[in-house]
This record gives structure tokens, C-alpha cells and sequence, in this order.
């Protein structure tokens, strides 16, 4: 499965990285994600239950940062596993430019699944991927260009408060949207 | 545990059910009626499964016992009367219109409904109205000509 | 005389309806999912998501913990318990590198949807939530799932035990010796040499097989004093039964296996020993309570079901007036991981290649094959077992070599074909009785060839295209044991045991095992003929060990050949001594033959007006057993096992006219034809069934079905949305006639038909799609046929014209 698209976001290139830096507001995007937690500079842990009618899964992934080269481009491999229903391994190229007060921000995502996942067919898993991007990016714009909307979610988990930007950021994105997507499929 | 209130083959049943049962479940396990077949992994594609909800045609794979509540439903079982078997039953008898029979109940359940729709149907007709059952044994020649047969004895019955 | 002629006259070859049938249509059938034992549990195995990867950890801890498990079993625990699946029992005697493996996968899983543990739990649905709490780690290694790549120097090894994934290779002409075959090749390669016409192809099958509208199953009962019973899906009881004896080492008299009386179909895929019958068996016997298991599609989609996948390199040498003169194949064979008992997935492309050259006559071959264990499921039988894709490369073969010739490849195919019988062929396969050129001229009458032709060039006119395609198979009619004991170190002789009822009525019992092809009807039709009686006063009994005499199983068109044989066979041995003791009663000196079974009669026809009723005299027989002759006891039992002195055929040949629209590839059958030697006929309903079911799955084979994996090995068509079966408006009428030989054989002159029916299809389907095309030059190779890759190849060729 190919996903290729781009996204303008409502705030400045700096706003947007101190939000790609707040894992609690990550989570919040992320569908269904339980908890995002950085292992080391390069990896990355993250947990996503997700429900769909009656049925409950959770994924457990990471995700490995290789091709470093900030903060023009990044190369990441993440795989998340759902046991016998399946996995998904992505590999994800992901491109920020600052266009005045927005941002753009292009990704490239090649994902293989595998299991009973991979088993769905081509036309629902890539129309669940779109689905996916679409509901992370409509909340993260919200919780990043709303005003007063990160500060409601720094203060509903005060123990995640931002930190200094870092590119770091987003990978953790990028590893929350391949586990998110690899969980989402699972249970369509 | 939900309580269900159901007609099967003219029989009302009151069974209290997990909300997650399927019907066709139902219908084997609970009502012991195993002539209701699965033959695919609940997708509603091979047909074995074919039950009348309230005289239509459904696949009781893709329904939870819980829908049928309230409803009436007619399996293979249901068919023959007193030991008579209808027009359509005796027309596979008699042009070997089965092979191993696993097919056979949804077939027979919905070309049930199908005649008593499509009267005077063409082997086109037939054929389309058999999509949504599979067959391994028979390649669907003789199954075909078991209910073109039927069309016309019930025909010739009714005039 | 006469009045036993009629008699018989009166049931064989009448179109009976079935005795199977008033419970089938009833709903009243029982297969194995419908038997319920008290306190039975459930079983629901855990699959490998990976097709090659290394168990590093299995976590049951939360599946255990679920309320209503009751246990869960993996691999470690049926290493230490059971013995390997690998027993001599289910191995050929054919050299081959068989691969050690048990009931659950240790250490490594090798194809997507290998077993690696079980779980028991007193409710389905619980047993189905505690199986996806079921934690494995997995060590992902390289795959392979390409025959040629694993074949290949360096590939990643299946079995970590084996040097290569060359699990087999035969050279099946030439003679015994590495000496002699080399020989052979270079006579072969003199021929091309010097051959006016060399057609060279490269013939792709792809992985489909015949798909049992019922899955499988196993339900196991345990108890201390009596050991393990079994309900087993299967085609061969007895075989699973001394399968289950040596691997869980049980001994003999304490294991009993039945197939259940109505299976949903069985065309091979029931035939093998399978793994999950261990894993049930043990089961029950740890817990001391019945377990059933009832596969889902989706695992059988994943596990069985599959064969086919081929890769043929077929060389004919011919001359330029359409001789045939030598035939090359280089197959290969994509085996999957080879664990499977019995047939052990090569054993379908070894027989695939022995049937190769059909049946024309060729000077010389040179044939060879090497089999390949891959990351896939393994290779199980299904009808057409292993010569779909061979049959398919011939018959294309052919077509190409009259089209070189600018022949006609109806006239080329008779040229050619085996003119007398019997023949022993190239690769050493033998055709006992028939007329070849009898059935093919039969179908050729049902077609005006030129005024075809002449529609043909018309329509293409109009922008129309029309073809034909011809294609012919010879088939087995039930295997010898000069077969099947190399082929599947089993024996191949028809058994049956015939019981007469002091009421009358006739009991016969089988070792044989039906899904569908109505032994019932036919047996009770052969019975009633034989002893004048009505076949409702018959009574078949199959399937269960603990009943019936040993036989091979329901396999390769036995029944018409073997069982039906054995059965007339004790059927014979009761008749003399019925008329022996008639004749003793009425006090003449008579021998069988003067004596009639006619309606329900036994009749002294040099006095017509001395008889008995069938039952009075079967009656004196066994409750009254004094007076008898000298030297005669009471009783009406007789066990008779039949074997042909050499392997027996059937033959058919089929034509189909096409439409094909260039514009989009999509094509129409307009006709399907065949002509068929079925040898004398018992039921010609249930014939005619065989007939329509074998080309209809010949046609969903090579039109829409096909198991698809990825380069990981991830096999994604698990359903039937993705894996898709003909339904009935996909498909043609059939027009069946028939131009039978008796076989001089067997005793009635039958045969054993449908087993390899579907394999001349393809052949058929693609030749007349090619006719159709054949102004622009296309030729398939490949399967499936696709109307996408059709219209590919009709837009490069346009392209290629203009």
C-alpha cells in the first residue's frame, strides 16, 4: 500500500514543531492511542487499542529513525504487531516547509501488512489509511491553530508539558500515524 | 444475555442469547437444526446458511439472533410438510440436482423465494438468481434443470 | 436366461433417483459439524501470521486466564508427547527428502497460516476470543515463495535440516539407470536436431485447487476403556486410523475412525493425513472429554486446497505434415513446505509428469521435474490431481504445433492419437481398453467443422471473434496397488463386505469414504441387479473402521472401478451358495447359471414354476441352517476384495466455442461438448453429475480462481470475496454424449470416472480463445486466463501489426 498527499497546516513551522514535540497532543490525535513513549533519539514505543463495534485490539509497535538529514527530510521504519490478526510495517519519508504563517508538510508512506490484515484487500486498507490521515490531521490542526485547545490538553495530562522543539517530533508523528493506520485497518 | 422471542418453522421459541450470537448459531446449536449450513467464514458469500426471515430470503450467517427477534423463520426443515416434500425439494430428487447436499438448503431456501417471485423463469433468470450460492459438485447444470422443472410443475399445478 | 438380462437391464444404467437424496433435501444429513457429543470442547488453532519465522516466545498466560478455557497446547508440548507426523505409514516409496515436522509447529513457522497452538475452551465463541489472546514472538527470517528461486543457489532454506529446497527430481523416461536416461536424452536431442517443426513454450499454472464446500473437521472422543474414536473429514478412514495408531501410539484395537456418512465434498483435499487430527486426538485423550474442531474457511483457504502451480517447459519435435515425433518437459513444481502426510505435496506433479505425453504417440520424450519446497502452504490433491497444469501445457502444445503446421488441430490430435489399446506410453503409464479414435470422432460428429470455420471467417468480418478448441485426457480409473503402493505406500484393491438380511434386504459395507458421489444409489443399483431385488432393499454402510473392510479410501475414481467390483465380486460368492442350497431344497442338480434372481424371485428356469422368494431362501440360509447340502454351513456374509491386474483409464474429449471482444479481452463460451468413454454405466445421473461438476471446476480453475501470494509470503486471498468460485451465471450449459467401450476389466464392464475429468479443460478453454485470436497471433500460457492480460496481449499485438 502507497500513501502519498500533503497537508497544509494553520500555524507557523515553529508552532507546529513545539506541538510535534507534545507527545500528549499526539496521542490525543492519534486515533484509539494509548501512550507514546521515546526509547532513544532513534526509537520510539507506542501503543494503540482501538474499537470498532464490538471488537477491541491492540497494537503494540516501534518505530526506528534511519536517514537523518533535519530538518529538510527523514526516513522511518515503524512496524506494529497485532498478533494473529496481523501487522503492518511502514516505511515513511516526511518533508516540512515553512510557507509564512502556515506550514506544509508532505509525507510518503509505503506500507506492507501482513496476517489477516493484508488479507482485507488493497480497496479497504487504502481507503482506511486515508481515513486515518484524515481524522489524525483534522484533530492535530485543531489542538495546534486552535488557541486555547494544546493548552486544554497540556492541562488535561499536566505531566506531559512541551518541551524545547526538536526534530524529534516528527518522527514521533509519523510513528503514531503508522501505528494508528496498522490499527485502524486491523479492526475495519 | 438478551431475551429473543422467535418463530421457527412455525414453533415460537424464548431464549434468552448473547448478544453477539449469530442466527445461523442459533439455529444449529440451540434449535439442533443443522440443516442450516456454514461454508464460508461469515461473509455471506457460499449461501449454505440460506434461512426465510418472515418469507424473504437471508444468509443467517450475517445476522445476530437478536435481529430475528420478533420475526419468523422457515429453514430447510421447514419445507416439506408431514413428510411431503415440496414441488422444488422432489424436482432435485428427481434430477439430481444435489451431489454432496451441502449446498443444497440455501439453494433450496432461495430458489423458494426465487420461484415463488419469478414464476416462469428462464435458465438466465435462474442462473442469476443462483449467485449468491456456491457450488463445488454439480457445475450448476442439473441444480438449474431441478428448478426450471419446478417452475413448470408448479405452473401446471396452479393452471 | 432372458429374464435375468431384463432384470438387470432394469436398475444398470438407470436414472435413479438417490437414495442420499430425501435426507439431503430434507435438511437431515448429518456431516461432522452436526455431531454433538455430551460436554463436548471446542477447538480453535493459532496461526502463523508470518510465512517463515522464528518461535521466540509463546505467551498462553491471558488465554489460560480467560473464564471457560480449558487448556492451551503448543508445539513444545506435542514434541515431547506425540511422535513425529512423519511416520512410515503416510511416506511414499518414492525417494524424496521428506521433512520431519509436528502437529504443531516447533521452533520455526514455515507458510502464512502454519499451527502453532491450540485452544480448548468449553463455548466456540470463547475459544475463538482466548486464541487472539494468545501471545507469539516472532523472529521474522528471509522468505521464499518463487519455485525457481528456491531452487536457486544461496536461497533461503524451508527446512533448516535439508542442504537445498530441492525436495525431489525424476527423470520419468528413458529407463531405471542414470546410464540410460542419458542416452535417451541424447536420442531426444538428435530428433530436435533434425525436426522440421520445434514448437518450445513455457507453460505457467497457477496455485488453485477444488475447494470442499464443507471445510474440515475432527471431533475425538476419549475414554479409558475403549480408547480413541474419531470422527474425521475424510476420503480414508482407514488410512487416518493406522496414521493415529503409530503417532500417538496407540494401540491398534483401541482406535476407531469414522468419516461421517454425508461429506460436503471431499475432490482430493480430504485425502492427505492431516496435522490438526493429531492435535484433536491428543486433546481428548489429555482431557479425557470429547473436542471438536470445525475449520473456518478462512483456515482452509490458508492450509488446504491448494494445488496446481506448475512451471512447464514443453518442446514437441514434429514434422512439417504433423507427425508427432518427441516430446521434451522440463516441469517444475512449487510445493509449498511439503508437510503434509501422505502425498507429501510432490506426489501430484510426480503423476502430473507420468501422465504428461496423454494420448498420442510419440517416439521418444524426455521428461523431468524438480519440486520445490517454498514458504507456502503445502501442495494437497485436488481432482486433476497433479496433470491440470501438464494436460493444460500438452493440449496448448499441440494446438501451436497444428497452427506451425497450418493443420487442423482436430485432424492433428487424431493423426496422432493412440490408435489401439492397450499402450504403454513414454513415461511408462499404462491404457488397458477403450476406443480413443471411437469417442473422438463421436465429438467431432456433434460440430460441422468447415461450416464453422466458414462462420468463423464471416463474423471476424463483422469485427466478430469466434474459435474452437479441442482437447482430450485419458484419466485413471482407480489406481492399481502397482500404483499406489509406490505412489502412496497404500494398497489399491477394492474392498467391500455384503451382508444378507434374514428379512431379505442387502447391507454392504465399504472401506471407502464419499462426499457426494452417491455410492448409496450405485452400489444398491449393482446389488439389486444382481439379485433381483429393489435397490430401497439395500442398505450402504461407509466410512467407519470399526464396520467396513480395509480399502484404500475414496480416491482417483475408485468407486465405479474398485468398489463397485468388490461388491459384485462378494455379491457372486453369495449367489452360489444361494443357488446351491435352492438347488439342494428342490432336489435337482443345478448350476448357478440355471437359476434366475428376477423381482424379488429366485427361479429354477429349467421349471420356472419351482422357486423361492429371495427372502425365503436367504432366510433358510441363516436362521434355519439344517438339511443344507453336504459340506455347506448357514449364513450370508461374503468380503471381497477386487484388483485389476494392471491400471485401468477412462477417456474424454471436450470442444468449446468461444466469442472473444478484442476491445476489452472479455470473453463468452457460446458451447461446451464433450464425448465420453465412461465404460457401461450404473447411474446416468449421477455419471452426467460427475461430468458437468468436473468440467465446471475445470473452468473456475483456470477463469477465476487463484491463491495469491505476496514476495513475503503472505497469502491474501483467505476468503471467498477474494478467492473466488464460479456461481452459476458465470459458467456455460453442458452438452455431454457418450461413446463407451466396456471395460473387459471389470466385472461390469464399468469404469471409474470424474477424478482427472477437469485436467482437459484449460487445454480446451485457451485453444479456442487463441483460434478466436489467432489473427492476432496470441497464444496463452498462463493461467488464469484473465480477460485483463487477454487484452494486453491483443493491444500489443495491434501494436506490433500497425
Amino acid at each position: 500500500m502507497e500513501l502519498k498527499d500533503e497537508i497544509r497546516i494553520q500555524a507557523p513551522r515553529a508552532q507546529v514543531y513545539a506541538a510535534l514535540n507534545d507527545p500528549e497532543i499526539l496521542r490525543q490525535s492519534i486515533p484509539g492511542c494509548e501512550s507514546l513513549q521515546k526509547n532513544s533519539d532513534t526509537e520510539f514505543e507506542a501503543t494503540v487499542t482501538s474499537k470498532v463495534g464490538p471488537l477491541t485490539a491492540k497494537l503494540r509497535g516501534a518505530v526506528t529513525l534511519a536517514d537523518l538529514d533535519p530538518p529538510a527530510g527523514y526516513t522511518l521504519a515503524g512496524e506494529g504487531k497485532g498478533g494473529p490478526a496481523g501487522f503492518a510495517k511502514v516505511k515513511a519519508r516526511v518533508a516540512l516547509d515553512d510557507e509564512g504563517a502556515t506550514t506544509l508538510l508532505r509525507y510518503e508512506v509505503k506500507a506492507e501488512v501482513g496476517g489477516k490484515l493484508g488479507q482485507l484487500g488493497g480497496a479497504i486498507i487504502d481507503r482506511t489509511a486515508r481515513k486515518l490521515a484524515g481524522e489524525f490531521f483534522q484533530q492535530f490542526e485543531t489542538l495546534v491553530s486552535v488557541p486555547g485547545a494544546a493548552e486544554e490538553a497540556t492541562v488535561a495530562a499536566p505531566t506531559h508539558a512541551p518541551r524545547a522543539a526538536s526534530t524529534a517530533a516528527v518522527w514521533y508523528f509519523i510513528a503514531a500515524v503508522a501505528l494508528a493506520l496498522a490499527a485502524w485497518i486491523l479492526l475495519s | 444475555m438478551q431475551t429473543v422471542r422467535i418463530t421457527v418453522n412455525g414453533t415460537q421459541y424464548e431464549e434468552a442469547v448473547p448478544p453477539r450470537m449469530l442466527l445461523v448459531d442459533f439455529l444449529r446449536e440451540r434449535l439442533a437444526l443443522t440443516g442450516t449450513h456454514v461454508g464460508c467464514t461469515y461473509e455471506g458469500v457460499c449461501g449454505a446458511c440460506t434461512v426465510h426471515l418472515d418469507g424473504e430470503a437471508v444468509k443467517s450467517c450475517m445476522l445476530l439472533a437478536v435481529q430475528a427477534d420478533g420475526h419468523a423463520v422457515t429453514t430447510v426443515e421447514g419445507l416439506s410438510s408431514n413428510g411431503d416434500l415440496s414441488v422444488l425439494q422432489q424436482s432435485f430428487r428427481e434430477h439430481h440436482g444435489l451431489q454432496c447436499g451441502f449446498c443444497t438448503p440455501g439453494i433450496l431456501m432461495n430458489m423458494t423465494d426465487f420461484l415463488a417471485r419469478h414464476p416462469e423463469p428462464s435458465d438466465d433468470d435462474i442462473r442469476h438468481g443462483l449467485i449468491g450460492n456456491l457450488c463445488r459438485c454439480t457445475g450448476y447444470v442439473h441444480i438449474v434443470k431441478a428448478v426450471r422443472e419446478a417452475a413448470k410443475t408448479l405452473a401446471g399445478g396452479a393452471g | 436366461m432372458d429374464i435375468t438380462v431384463q432384470d438387470s437391464k432394469r436398475w444398470m444404467g438407470a436414472r435413479l433417483e438417490r437414495k442420499e437424496d430425501l435426507r439431503l433435501v430434507t435438511g437431515q444429513g448429518k456431516y461432522l459439524a452436526d455431531i454433538v457429543l455430551p460436554g463436548m470442547l471446542h477447538a480453535v488453532f493459532v496461526r502463523s501470521e508470518y510465512a517463515h519465522a522464528r518461535i521466540t516466545g509463546i505467551d498462553v498466560a491471558a488465554a489460560r486466564a480467560l473464564p471457560g478455557v480449558v487448556d492451551v497446547i503448543t508445539g513444545d508440548e506435542i514434541r515431547t508427547r506425540v511422535k513425529s507426523m512423519r511416520q512410515p505409514v503416510v511416506l511414499p516409496n518414492l525417494p524424496a527428502k521428506y521433512p520431519d515436522y509436528h502437529a504443531l509447529a516447533v521452533d520455526k513457522v514455515k507458510f502464512h497460516g502454519d499451527p502453532v497452538a491450540v485452544v480448548i475452551a468449553r463455548d466456540k465463541y470463547v475459544a475463538e476470543d482466548a486464541a487472539e489472546l494468545v501471545v507469539v514472538d516472532y523472529e521474522e527470517l528471509p522468505v521464499v515463495v518463487d519455485a525457481e528461486q528456491a531452487l536457486a543457489p544461496g536461497a533461503p532454506r524451508v527446512h533448516d535440516e535439508e542442504a537445498d529446497n530441492e525436495m525431489f527430481a525424476m527423470t520419468f523416461t528413458g529407463g531405471a539407470t542414470a546410464d540410460e536416461q542419458m542416452r535417451n536424452e541424447a536420442e531426444v536431442q538428435r530428433i530436435f536436431d533434425t525436426a522440421e517443426v520445434v514448437v518450445s513454450n513455457r507453460f505457467r499454472v497457477h496455485r488453485t485447487g477444488i475447494t470442499p464446500m464443507e471445510p474440515r473437521g475432527v471431533l475425538c472422543d476419549w475414554s479409558l476403556a475403549d480408547g480413541l474414536t474419531a470422527w474425521i473429514t475424510t476420503q480414508r478412514p482407514h488410512i487416518d486410523r493406522l496414521a493415529l495408531i503409530d503417532i500417538l501410539e496407540i494401540p491398534g484395537e483401541r482406535v476407531r475412525v469414522i468419516a461421517p456418512r454425508d461429506q460436503g465434498g471431499g475432490f482430493g483435499v480430504k485425502a492427505p493425513f492431516y496435522r490438526e487430527n493429531v492435535v484433536i486426538a491428543y486433546a481428548a485423550r489429555k482431557l479425557g472429554k470429547p473436542v471438536r474442531w470445525i475449520e473456518t474457511r478462512y483456515e482452509s483457504l490458508m492450509n488446504v486446497g491448494q494445488e496446481r502451480d506448475q512451471i512447464n517447459d514443453v518442446e514437441i519435435a514434429a514434422t512439417k505434415d504433423g507427425r508427432l515425433l518427441a516430446l521434451r518437459n522440463r516441469g517444475i513444481a512449487n510445493n509449498g513446505t511439503g508437510q503434509t502426510g501422505v502425498y507429501w505435496g510432490f506426489v501430484m506433479p510426480f503423476l502430473g509428469q507420468v501422465e504428461m505425453p496423454n494420448v498420442y504417440t510419440w517416439e521418444k520424450g524426455d521428461i523431468k521435474l524438480r519440486v520445490a519446497t517454498t514458504n507456502k502452504a503445502c501442495l494437497t490433491p485436488s481432482r486433476a490431481f497433479g496433470h491440470f497444469p501438464t494436460r493444460f501445457a500438452i493440449e496448448r502444445s499441440i494446438d501451436i504445433v497444428a497452427r506451425r503446421c497450418g493443420l487442423e488441430p482436430a485432424d492433428l490430435r487424431r493423426r496422432n492419437m493412440v490408435p489401439k489399446l492397450p499402450y504403454t506410453t513414454i513415461t511408462g503409464e499404462y491404457f488397458d481398453s477403450g476406443d480413443f479414435l471411437k469417442v473422438w470422432d463421436s465429438l467431432l460428429r456433434q460440430i460441422d467443422l468447415p461450416a464453422f470455420r466458414r462462420e468463423q471467417v464471416a463474423a471476424r468480418a463483422h469485427g466478430r471473434y469466434l474459435g474452437i478448441g479441442f482437447a482430450c485426457g485419458a484419466e485413471l480409473s482407480g489406481v492399481a496397488s502397482e500404483l499406489l503402493v509406490p505412489m502412496e505406500n497404500q494398497p489399491g484393491y477394492g474392498a467391500a463386505t455384503v451382508r444378507v438380511d434374514p428379512r431379505g434386504k442387502v447391507l454392504i459395507f465399504g472401506g471407502d469414504a464419499p462426499g457426494g458421489q452417491g455410492h448409496e444409489t450405485t452400489v444398491a443399483q449393482v446389488v439389486a441387479s444382481i439379485f433381483g431385488i429393489d435397490p430401497s432393499d439395500t442398505l450402504v454402510t461407509t466410512g467407519d473402521t470399526g464396520a467396513t473392510p480395509f480399502g484404500a479410501g475414496t480416491i482417483g475414481a475408485r468407486a465405479g472401478s474398485y468398489f463397485v467390483s468388490a461388491v459384485h465380486k462378494a455379491c457372486a460368492e453369495l449367489k452360489e451358495k444361494i443357488t446351491h442350497v435352492l438347488a439342494h431344497d428342490l432336489g435337482v442338480r443345478a448350476t448357478t447359471e440355471e437359476f434366475a434372481f428376477t423381482n424379488g424371485d429366485v427361479i429354477y428356469l429349467r421349471d420356472p414354476s419351482r422357486r423361492k422368494t429371495f427372502r425365503e431362501i436367504v432366510e433358510r440360509i441363516i436362521m434355519f441352517p439344517v438339511n443344507l447340502p453336504e459340506g455347506e454351513v448357514g449364513g450370508l456374509e461374503a468380503t471381497a476384495f477386487f484388483e485389476a491386474a494392471k491400471p485401468m483409464i477412462c477417456f474424454n474429449a471436450d470442444f468449446c466455442i468461444v466469442e472473444v471482444r478484442p476491445e476489452t479481452g472479455e470473453f463468452t463460451i457460446k458451447r461446451w461438448a464433450t464425448s465420453e468413454d465412461v465404460g457401461n454405466v450404473i447411474n446416468q445421473n449421477i455419471v452426467d453429475g460427475q461430468m458437468h461438476g468436473a468440467i465446471v471446476q475445470g473452468l473456475s480453475n483456470a477463469i477465476f480462481e487463484e491463491f495469491i501470494y505476496t514476495d513475503e509470503g503472505q497469502q491474501l486471498t483467505a476468503d471467498f470475496e477474494h478467492y473466488k468460485l464460479a456461481t452459476a451465471a458465470d459458467v456455460p450449459d453442458i452438452e455431454l454424449s457418450y461413446a463407451s467401450t466396456p471395460c473387459p476389466h471389470t466385472p461390469l464392464g464399468t469404469r471409474g470416472i470424474g477424478e482427472g475429468r477437469p485436467s482437459s479443460v484449460p487445454g480446451a478453454l485457451c485453444n479456442a480463445i487463441c483460434d478466436a485470436l489467432s489473427p492476432f497471433g496470441i497464444e496463452v500460457t498462463e493461467l488464469p486466463l484473465r480477460p485483463s492480460t487477454l487484452w494486453a496481449q491483443i493491444r500489443d499485438a495491434q501494436a506490433r501489426q500497425h
